[in-house]
């Protein structure tokens, strides 16, 4: 797959999002994320949902999909969902609220990536991430071995 | 005639006997139907059990304890079912977009309690495991592969009461992060600092000074083997017996301990 497209459920701001979403472009020529407001199953999207997730503590999560049909993380899929939560640890609309929703989107799309979680907290990809929300060299060395340079 | 009226007043009071017994499920047909809508783990097919990544927001020791309105040991009650499971679907394409169940637990003890539950209660707790239906078929899923609550195990739950709780009740916090399985010690070791962070100062009656020391400590991370020299025999109690545990631990620098739990 050469580019993987976005779409936009509910953003305040789509291009700050879109920016940070394509914080994973550049990094193998394979990975080319763009913006389209018409979503294909074979697509990822991001959608920022404006509540917070029945667990507070829940701040994203992504789903995945092969043809349309919900999939395992660990098998073969053409598309993914992710879901960024308002969270309610931070005031809202504060910076910090914000770094906490950006950190959250770049670690969910590493996700739709095929990246799991990382033990360092210096990467995106780190369980407990807030507020890395540019990959690392970690990050980016991963995502080579997963897509190619 | 008041022959005939008495016999009116009988046929009717039959027909109304007949009428009101036929269709109406015994007992037993009850149970036999609610066991088969049962839908449970077992039935759901390898290739639909799902693990959907998650970020959640992570607590160390000390907040856990300071966010939490309750802190209790608890003897799971009940399986994970299509029946205490819920899943919110989005409407234009059918897609879950949140899910969780609402298991039932008894509380054992508890450690911290802001909830107006008291010891030996009943009560439901949400997990992030589910059972639901998407597109005519049966999916179990959990948030980062977290197993869910199994049924007369032991377990210590960090609690929190939240508005937005989907089930309207007590939620696990942060899944893994949240939960303590006392037959599984080392099932999640992530968090083994929880673990033993928990067990240390509200579970096993350690001497002072080595719960102090494990208090204390910045990081405690799990042995890459047995520790042989420095060990102390724990005795953690589950909901049905006790289990002993040997708890090896050796200080690697400063401020970081190294365990390791050996459990009969």
């Amino acid at each position: 797959m050469k580019s993987k497209k976005i779409y936009d459920g509910n953003f305040a701001s789509v291009s700050t999002i879109q920016n940070y979403v394509q914080k994973w472009n550049g990094i193998s020529t394979k990975v080319a994320l763009t913006y389209t407001t018409s979503y294909a199953s074979s697509q990822i999207a991001v959608i920022y949902m404006t509540y917070t997730n029945s667990n507070p503590n829940v701040l994203g999560i992504t789903h995945y999909y092969y043809n349309g049909s919900e999939v395992n993380n660990t098998a073969t899929r053409n598309g993914a969902v992710c879901y960024i939560y308002k969270g309610t640890h931070t005031s809202p609309n504060t910076s910090a609220a914000k770094t906490v929703a950006y950190a959250t989107c770049v670690h969910e799309v590493g996700h739709a990536l095929s990246l799991s979680h990382s033990d360092s907290s210096k990467d995106v990809m780190y369980s407990a991430n807030i507020s890395v929300t540019t990959p690392s060299s970690s990050d980016k060395s991963y995502l080579n071995s997963k897509w190619g340079n | 005639m008041a022959k005939n009226k008495l016999k009116w007043i009988f046929l009717c009071c039959c027909i109304f006997l007949f009428v009101g017994g036929c269709g109406k499920p015994q007992p037993a047909d009850k149970a036999e139907s609610a066991e088969s809508d049962m839908i449970t783990v077992e039935n759901i097919a390898p290739d639909h059990i799902l693990n959907s990544d998650a970020l959640y927001w992570s607590y160390t020791y000390e907040e856990l304890k300071e966010k939490a309105d309750a802190i209790v040991k608890v003897k799971v009650l009940d399986d994970l079912t299509l029946e205490n499971s819920l899943a919110d679907y989005e409407s234009e394409n059918g897609w879950v977009t949140n899910f969780c169940s609402a298991r039932s637990v008894q509380a054992l003890e508890f450690y911290k309690n802001e909830t107006g539950i008291s010891m030996g209660d009943t009560f439901l707790v949400q997990q992030e495991a589910a059972i639901y239906m998407s597109n005519g078929e049966y999916f179990m899923n959990s948030l980062n592969g977290e197993t869910p609550l199994l049924r007369d195990n032991t377990y210590i739950l960090y609690l929190q009461k939240a508005d937005t709780s989907m089930s309207g009740e007590l939620v696990i916090m942060s899944g893994e992060n949240g939960l303590i399985h006392l037959e599984n010690l080392t099932e999640d070791q992530q968090f083994i600092d929880i673990t033993v962070k928990t067990l240390a100062e509200f579970e096993c009656g350690m001497d002072e000074e080595l719960k102090n020391k494990l208090l204390e400590a910045e990081t405690i991370s799990l042995a890459p083997e047995d520790i042989k020299e420095n060990t102390v025999e724990l005795e953690i109690g589950l909901a049905e017996q006790e289990c002993d545990v040997t708890l090896g631990y050796e200080k690697t620098k400063e401020g970081v301990i190294a365990v390791s739990i050996e459990q009969e």
